[in-house]
């Protein structure tokens, strides 16, 4: 199909309407603005003591969330040896809301220059993640993910992981991922790359192979990979 | 009042009322507009007294479109998982889709995701750079800049050439 060319005056044209639409917008009055003022204002603010309490019913739904994720996730570990998740697909999959974990970031080993991948299920901002510990599993991911076998790469799986991740909706065919060290998971997010020029490029889902060492993520390891269409959410794996 | 609720009154007295424009021209249905502003107040109230605030404009624009997005992608994340699980759905509009009716323009807006349509928003009616309607949306510049390409494009298959004759005739004319 030929590529749709919007051109500057579409563009400009685009400026005149939004701006005439943006006239006609019913914007209430000062009566009414003070009003939904006063509607934030009637809602009860925390104290003191109700904030421990949130606090501690937080604390309660992330524990009950993580056993949650952990059974999910041991329930998911397959016959192959593979952990298979769906950032947002059910399934034993967590999509949650997190403080991004800030921590030092681990040396990883590109497998191979990320590609374009196979869409996993779903209709849009799906996430596959593979977490993988041995040589059989990862041929079989890797010709699973359409890569020549003659390519297929060399791991020490005594000392190292793999990790599979395919991302749809990436922007601007991030080239490599960044793994983050936080107090309790790894976090895996796109690198934003340097010159995005041209959005035309993006391009469906993107798959990256890496190898991360046993010894940066512990072992077990619980891995996030944040989602690029949610800057929120993630979805969470447990590996090794 | 101390002195940060004194800075916070007098900003949001600037700008509520391009706030509420923008919740409106990204909802398109005044009730969810007035919805998005109280909540927005709230929230940019309680934060503004723990941080110091280079660009009151900014802060707020950003809260209103984050609260405008985050009701949206609640929504969303709940058809999803149901065209996930059952494979019912798809293709459906959610039913958050409301932009405001009367013009063609409003009407293809109307048809865009949630995201798209902001970035519309944002960076045609309310002139902001890539890089300041990516700090509004929570988002890369990145995908400020994917977002747009891909709205464009869809808004230029739907409004057709005519959205282009007509501008020509209405500017001819003016």
């Amino acid at each position: 199909m030929a590529e749709l060319d919007v051109s500057p005056a579409f563009e400009a044209a685009l400026r005149t309407e939004l701006a005439r639409l943006g006239e006609s917008a019913p914007v209430p009055d000062d009566a009414h603005l003070d009003a939904l003022e006063g509607r934030a204002d009637d809602r009860p603010s925390p104290g003191p003591r109700d904030r421990r309490s949130l606090a501690l019913v937080a604390a309660i739904v992330l524990v009950i969330a993580g056993l949650a994720a952990s059974i999910g996730a041991a329930i998911l570990r397959s016959d192959d040896g593979v952990d298979r998740t769906r950032l947002g697909g059910g399934r034993g999959t967590t999509t949650t809301t997190a403080a991004v974990p800030v921590g030092p970031i681990l040396p990883a080993r590109s497998l191979t220059t990320s590609f374009e991948g196979r869409a996993p299920e779903g209709p849009d901002g799906a996430i596959l993640t593979n977490g993988v510990t041995d040589a059989e599993t990862l041929a079989e991911v890797w010709a699973d993910a359409g890569r020549p076998t003659s390519s297929l790469p060399t791991v020490d799986f005594a000392t190292e992981v793999v990790v599979e991740v395919t991302m749809d909706d990436v922007a601007c065919a991030s080239p490599e991922l960044e793994f983050r060290k936080g107090p309790a998971a790894v976090r895996a997010a796109a690198v934003e790359p340097a010159s995005c020029s041209d959005p035309s490029a993006v391009a469906g889902p993107r798959t990256y192979f890496y190898a991360l060492r046993w010894s940066d993520t512990g072992r077990p390891f619980q891995l996030e990979v944040a989602d690029p269409s949610d800057p929120d959410a993630f979805g969470s794996i447990a590996i090794g | 009042m101390d002195a940060a609720g004194d800075s916070f009154e007098a900003a949001w007295l600037e700008h509520r009322r391009a706030l509420w424009r923008v919740a409106w021209l990204i909802v398109g249905d005044p009730d969810q507009a007035d919805d998005i502003v109280s909540a927005a107040f709230a929230r940019s109230l309680n934060g503004w007294a723990e941080r110091e605030i280079l660009n009151p404009k900014a802060y707020l624009r950003r809260a209103v479109v984050n609260e405008a997005s985050d009701s949206f992608r609640r929504a969303g994340r709940d058809r999803r998982w149901l065209v996930r699980r059952t494979g019912e759905g798809r293709g459906m509009r959610p039913v958050d889709s409301q932009v405001a009716e009367g013009t063609d323009l409003a009407a293809a807006l109307r048809r865009l995701p949630i995201d798209q349509r902001a970035v519309i928003v944002l960076r045609f009616w309310g002139d902001l750079s890539e890089r300041d309607a990516a700090e509004a949306l929570s988002i890369s510049v990145g995908t400020v800049k994917s977002r747009t390409h891909r709205a464009l494009k869809a808004l230029a298959a739907d409004l057709g050439p005519g959205f282009l004759a007509d501008q020509a005739v209405e500017a001819t004319d003016g």
